[in-house]
């Protein structure tokens, strides 16, 4: 192994496009059809597998970079806030899961100072009522708790 | 011409389209100043709130976003030696190397005054090409729009940095992305998995939000904390005399390259600096001073930069094609609004044509003021740690994706989209090189279809027009010349410069 990126993109991207490929052979296609819906992403698909083995091909004769894996704090607590906001939002309203979401990503650093962020959230929060609620009249509530409604 | 430029000010200049542009000149200055969000990420935040203004308003705004934070990027690159805009990263070299050598005041200057008179010549350059473009494009056949989409794509694919192969497989995952969904033609349903909400496609907001917005901030927090202070002294705010005598040819020049490669589907406003930068240190009597605060280095490639994003519009307007991402994002703007771009629009709604025209120029008078006198907010502004600035970014990214169909699972793709968006950094596969695939597979599939189908079927009518060969042997002949050994030797050195 000379090139562990670009083994494993090319794995990936191989992996992919034959992915794509057995959805599209599921679409239906008309008989005497030639230049069906599947056509275009079908070429696509020959292309990339064509691409992941050039670099399949090039990971393992020629030196390059070395695969690095992502950090987990980060990549964890950012989809966390994003999902807590997805969850959240329709039932309490957007002040309330952007609250949520500030606080939640503001951790995925190991620089976070709690209080800092938790005053940054109150004020970026007020500050967004101010714009989406008043300023542009956005139909979607801010905050949806307690039998309150904004 | 004109009577189409009175028709230009007297739409730009109604009291509700110049706030509009003010409004979308100062967000565009903020976004370009603060590094970690660009003008990919705010567009698509704001484009739902664009809804409720009229259409040439919207589009006013949103230029303005874009453009402007060319300018700001520029302000971040010079004090901070952080690109603030992707735009600005040669801007760096010598512009920070002035801030060093106590000239920071001069490099602003000299930034703003070259990218107002770049915005200014750029503005005549769309309002004469755009419409004979258009009227030339009402002649393509499909198999020609065909064969241009893909010289835009290989432009891009070639004129990126890195690998090129990695960059056609980006560019090949972004084309596929697009074909997901229902098809247009058939109604099939075409990679959807059972999604009800991919029946529609992937949002071209849902997409840029994942991979600029929430991909922008994973990548962000891998690297470990780069702590850049702005120590330096901003100093007077006037070049000297011979600092301008130097900069005046190297801002036309660059201005002239701006505009020829911001009309190029990809990434002119990305390329169109690097190749004033290259031009001027060529043909300088002294290059030694480059990379040492000469403000050639800045003037140049700061007026190319302006001059592109400008002129990337003709594209978008005349064609209907969208060159970039941002263009993209103002196409999908548009058609909402019930605004078809293409050659039609110059008959069918002139006032936005020429509004939009007249009000790119106001908006580079805006920006002089906004960035010159104003300069000490701005770099206030750059003090917001970011541990504070990406939570704040996120929080955006959600509320504007929500308010659109009040839908969490677009919440879910754009965090899905963010973490592809890092893993694919990770197996070496640029984000740019995709979103652009993505951008124009749309409009490659409808004419490649649209060609078979015209000729039942004969794979030889990609080649029927002497246009569309001539425009397929240059993307075959761009693609071979860079994989040739010394051209690849050229190119790499091209981008180690910066």
């Amino acid at each position: 192994m000379r090139a562990s990126q670009d083994i494993a993109a090319g794995t990936v991207v191989v992996a992919f496009a034959a992915a794509v490929l057995v959805a599209l052979s599921r679409i239906p296609t008309a008989k005497y059809q030639t230049i069906g819906p599947d056509l275009f992403p079908r070429v696509c698909a020959y292309a990339l597998i064509a691409g992941g083995i050039a670099l399949l091909l090039r990971g393992f004769l020629r030196r390059g970079p070395a695969l690095s894996l992502p950090g987990v704090r980060g990549l964890v607590l950012i989809v966390l806030a994003v999902v807590a906001f997805g969850l959240t939002a329709p039932t309490f309203g957007y002040a309330v899961a952007g609250f949520l979401t500030i606080i939640i990503s503001g951790f995925a650093t190991r620089e976070v100072r709690p209080l800092q962020l938790v005053v940054f959230a109150g004020g970026m929060i007020a500050f967004s009522i101010v714009l989406f609620t008043f300023i542009l009249k956005v139909p979607m509530p801010a905050i949806a708790m307690f039998g309150f409604r904004l | 011409m004109l009577t189409d430029l009175a028709l230009g000010f007297s739409v730009a200049f109604t009291a509700a389209n110049l706030g509009l542009c003010l409004i979308g000149c100062l967000i565009g200055t903020l976004i370009g100043v603060l590094p970690g969000i660009g003008p990919i990420a705010t567009v698509s935040i704001l484009l739902p709130f664009t809804f409720g203004i009229s259409p040439v308003g919207s589009m006013i705004m949103l230029a303005g976003i874009y453009y402007g934070a060319q300018y700001g990027g520029s302000t971040t690159a010079i004090l901070v030696r952080m690109p603030g805009e992707a735009g600005s990263i040669v801007t760096m070299l010598d512009g920070h190397a002035m801030a060093r050598n106590g000239r920071a005041g001069a490099a602003l200057a000299l930034a703003a005054l070259a990218s107002f008179v770049a915005g200014t010549i750029a503005t005549i350059v769309i309002g004469a090409f755009a419409q004979p473009l258009g009227q030339l494009a009402l002649r393509l056949g499909p198999e020609d729009y065909f064969a241009l989409i893909l010289l835009g794509l290989v432009f891009a694919i070639v004129l990126g940095g890195g690998s090129i192969l990695n960059a056609i497989i980006s560019v090949l995952l972004g084309v596929i992305l697009a074909s997901v969904g229902t098809d247009v033609e058939t109604g099939v349903q075409r990679l959807t998995f059972g999604q009800p909400s991919l029946l529609e496609g992937i949002g071209i907001a849902v997409l840029a939000m994942g991979f600029f917005g929430v991909g922008e901030i994973l990548r962000n927090l891998e690297e470990t904390d780069v702590k850049k202070s702005i120590g330096t002294a901003i100093g007077r705010l006037w070049p000297s005399n011979d600092e301008m005598k130097r900069s005046a040819m190297p801002a036309l020049r660059g201005t002239a390259i701006g505009s020829v490669l911001g009309i190029l589907p990809g990434s002119g406003t990305l390329l169109a600096p690097f190749v004033s930068y290259v031009t001027e240190k060529k043909i300088s009597r002294t290059p030694e001073r480059f990379g040492r605060g000469a403000p050639e280095g800045v003037a140049g490639p700061e007026a190319a930069n302006n001059a592109a994003a400008q002129t990337c519009f003709i594209p978008l307007l005349s064609l209907g094609l969208p060159p970039n991402a941002v263009m993209a994002l103002m196409l999908g703007a548009l058609t909402i609004h019930g605004v078809v771009p293409g050659p039609q629009i110059f008959t069918k709604s002139p006032d936005l044509f020429w509004g939009m025209v007249v009000s790119m120029w106001i908006g580079n008078v805006m920006l002089l003021v906004i960035n010159l006198p104003l300069i000490g907010m701005w770099v206030r502004l750059l003090r917001i740690p970011y541990r504070l600035l990406y939570p704040a970014i996120l929080l955006f990214c959600c509320i504007g994706l929500f308010s659109v169909n009040k839908l969490p699972a677009d919440i879910y793709f754009m965090a899905g989209f963010g973490i592809v968006g890092l893993l694919l950094l990770k197996l070496g596969l640029e984000a740019t090189p995709l979103v652009l695939g993505f951008v124009l597979g749309d409009s490659l599939e409808a004419n490649f279809r649209r060609t078979l189908i015209m000729s039942d079927g004969d794979w030889t009518s990609f080649v029927a027009s002497p246009l569309a060969v001539a425009l397929l042997i240059a993307a075959a002949l761009l693609l071979t010349l860079t994989l040739l050994p010394s051209a690849s030797k050229g190119r790499a050195e091209i981008f180690k410069d910066a």
